[in-house]
């Protein structure tokens, strides 16, 4: 039995209750999941409850979302540079060409490093990188995720205190 | 000159000597303090070397950074930003210890920073078996000396 309520912000919570619910505290729902029909009852507060914890679940899914798509375009950005650096290293093209290249189309090879936004993304990297497995340092999570080191730095010791 | 072994420690100069067994350019970055650069990394034991103290005499990505010239960092792993995309050759730097040769390079008048990712495992064991209480041989010499006057 299971049911799928995601809420992308508070205004729509708002208006799921009020849509389902008018004076009463408790209501009863049909799932139809297939071909089976599920009959759940659940109270207006709680409803309320759930809500919270499904917006702040898409939240937190987003940006896991952004992370991973970061971490590929970066990986992206690498391999490009690589290529670049074999034609060099090749001597398929020359210095000039080399730097060129990387000055007029830094969107191919660069790799932008921000500062953090929440204190609490070091612990939803931290999750990501248990779960690639790799061992990875702290600068190769940073130059992958796009994470300035000294905001990771701070970010954990403000969470040790 | 002084010479730094733990995790994170760094240098920063305006030219420094690069040495390691295992040196290799790893991506162009867009850093928030010194802008456009290129990261390299270097494993497998090696260090780095201030050959030309940064005008005006400060830090810029890490204030605790050693910024004398002749100051080096030493580590079985470590990282290297250079300001700019000009490529670096990568040459041959002679012999690293008694059965093993080295990569090395140069940075010359562009901001060169470098931080250790990986520091001598015998370092750490030693940090690790050392009691809370530690006090160093020579600080409880200087400390003798102190109470006699």
């Amino acid at each position: 039995m299971e049911t799928y309520n995601i809420f992308n912000s508070d205004d729509d919570i708002e208006r799921f209750i009020s849509s389902k619910s008018d004076t009463l505290t408790t209501k009863i729902f049909d799932v139809h999941k297939g071909q089976s029909n599920v009959t759940i009852i659940i109270s207006v507060d709680d409803i309320k409850k759930i809500a919270g914890t499904f917006s702040y679940y898409s939240f937190i899914q987003d940006k896991k979302e952004r992370f991973y798509i970061t971490g590929i375009k970066n990986l992206q950005k690498k391999t490009n540079f690589l290529q670049l650096y074999i034609q060099h290293c090749e001597k398929q093209i020359n210095d000039e060409e080399y730097e060129n290249e990387l000055t007029k189309h830094p969107e191919n090879y660069v790799i932008d490093i921000k500062e953090i936004e929440d204190v609490n993304d070091v612990v939803l990297l931290s999750k990501i990188i248990d779960k690639i497995d790799v061992n990875m340092t702290l600068d190769e999570a940073s130059e992958m995720f796009s994470i300035d080191t000294r905001c990771i730095r701070k970010s954990f010791n403000q969470l040790a205190e | 000159m002084t010479q730094v072994y733990g995790a994170h420690e760094s240098i920063e100069s305006m030219s420094a000597n690069i040495a390691a067994k295992k040196i290799t350019p790893s991506s162009p970055q867009n850093h928030p303090i010194i802008g456009l650069c290129i990261k390299y990394l270097c494993s497998r034991d090696g260090f780095a070397e201030i050959t030309k103290e940064l005008n005006p005499k400060k830090a810029q990505i890490n204030e605790h950074s050693k910024i004398n010239i002749g100051d080096r960092v030493a580590a079985n792993s470590f990282y290297v930003l250079v300001k700019g995309f000009k490529k670096k050759e990568i040459g041959f730097g002679g012999r690293f210890s008694g059965s093993h040769n080295c990569n090395c390079f140069t940075t010359h008048t562009e901001y060169t920073y470098a931080e250790i990712q990986v520091p001598y495992s015998c370092g750490l064991k030693i940090i690790a078996e050392l009691p809370k209480n530690f006090i160093s041989p020579i600080k409880q010499l200087t400390k003798k000396k102190d109470a006699n006057i």
